[in-house]
């Protein structure tokens, strides 16, 4: 009994040894590209724009190039008559 | 009170219903603008405006509408002692307004420094009207704007068709206005009173008690000729976009054509002649605002104007 019992641990160890020994090499040599994806051409992420400043927006001065100016008070002026219009005169 | 927004007359135009189903009375007034636009546009070549035009020595018949703007043109013509003078038209094409204002913008770098205006036309009043054939006849070279009259006029005659369908409406044309009975709950409109040095911000809210407000102002529609900077009030008696302390000028008046030409005559005028156009019209009355932002009234003010900051 004493000499079966010693005979399980060193198996238990031994195969648990050969046991992770082969799963390391195993896993050391297949490919690092997962099953079923591809690489498609030579795809590139678009790049992303800056976002513009809005210091100088409000003026025709902008130093940003192709990049449309606004007026951000006006803008701002036709959300606030979008929800309360009020009659207003100055003139056209 | 319900709104409704469109585009005609190259300007914003924002009708106003008291109104629980306004969809019907907004279409009848907005087809009617968009018609009356037809008629009465000089960049057109087919509208009736451009035929009277083309007409010029010649008599010609005209549309009642027609008829009836002329006769107002000319009634106002007089009460203004001919500083409102539609006949400044090749004044102001020479100024180089002759397109429609978003293209005059878009063609602004293409003007010539100065185009040869050529001899001077007839004023207004040379104009032969005969209301019991319908027909008119222009002096051989005089050619006739009616921009801002008809803007006014229209806006009126707009607002007296809605007012067929409800209690209390009003028609705002780029800040020409007429305006019937007191939305719900108030006594007067309010009106926001555009600040000419910088048109997002108001400079005071007017109650109004019906009838028209008008406001010319040389700020709005001006342009760069050559190197010099152009407006489109004509002053009649220099042929040139007037010159004038004042930049804006906003009238009370019981009839929107008054209104609108009493604010170009008085903007025209300046502090100088703007008491003695006033003298024989009493039912006029003003805010002027200078390029300080002062505000200048009328001598009397009217029980029309009452304003808080």
């Amino acid at each position: 009994m004493n000499t079966y019992r010693k005979f399980l641990r060193i198996w238990l160890t031994v195969s648990s040894f050969i046991g992770f020994i082969v799963g390391w090499v195993f896993l050391s040599h297949i490919s690092s590209t997962p099953n079923g994806v591809t690489q498609v051409g030579n795809t590139q992420l678009p790049a992303i724009q800056a976002i513009p400043t809005l210091i100088g927006a409000t003026t025709n001065t902008s130093a940003l190039n192709n990049v449309q100016t606004f007026t951000v008070n006006t803008v701002t002026s036709q959300i606030q008559n979008l929800f309360s219009p009020r009659m207003r005169t100055g003139g056209s | 009170m319900q709104f409704h927004r469109f585009r005609a007359m190259n300007t914003a135009i924002l009708l106003a219903a008291e109104s629980k189903q306004p969809e019907q009375v907004f279409e009848t007034a907005q087809k009617f603008v968009e018609q009356s636009e037809q008629r009465f546009t000089r960049f057109k070549e087919t509208s009736e405006l451009s035929a009277l035009n083309r007409s010029a020595g010649n008599w010609i018949s005209v549309s009642p509408e027609m008829l009836d703007l002329l006769l107002v043109a000319l009634e106002c013509h007089h009460a203004t002692n001919g500083i409102f003078d539609p006949a400044i038209l090749p004044d102001l094409q020479a100024a180089g307004y002759t397109k429609s204002f978003d293209q005059l913008l878009e063609h602004s770098a293409d003007l010539s420094p100065k185009l040869n205006r050529g001899s001077r036309s007839n004023p207004f009043a040379a104009i032969e009207i005969d209301s019991l054939q319908g027909r008119v006849r222009l002096p051989k070279g005089m050619q006739v704007d009616l921009g801002g009259i008809a803007k006014g006029w229209i806006a009126e005659r707009a607002a007296h068709k809605m007012a067929e369908h409800t209690s209390a409406c009003g028609v705002n044309a780029g800040g020409d206005m007429f305006l019937i009975g007191h939305p719900q709950g108030r006594e007067n409109w309010e009106v926001a009173l555009e600040d000419p040095r910088n048109p997002i911000q108001d400079l005071m809210i007017l109650l109004v008690d019906g009838g028209a407000v008008a406001t010319s102002s040389v700020i709005k529609r001006s342009w760069i000729q050559g190197e010099i900077k152009r407006h489109h009030l004509i002053d009649p008696r220099t042929g040139e976009p007037a010159e004038t302390p004042w930049l804006s000028v906003t009238v009370f008046a019981p009839k929107a054509a008054l209104a609108e030409t009493f604010a170009k005559a008085i903007l025209i005028a300046g502090p100088d002649g703007a008491d003695t156009l006033l003298d024989n019209n009493s039912e006029v009355s003003f805010i002027a605002v200078d390029a300080d932002g002062q505000i200048w009234k009328s001598p009397v003010e009217k029980e029309v104007i009452h304003e808080y900051a």
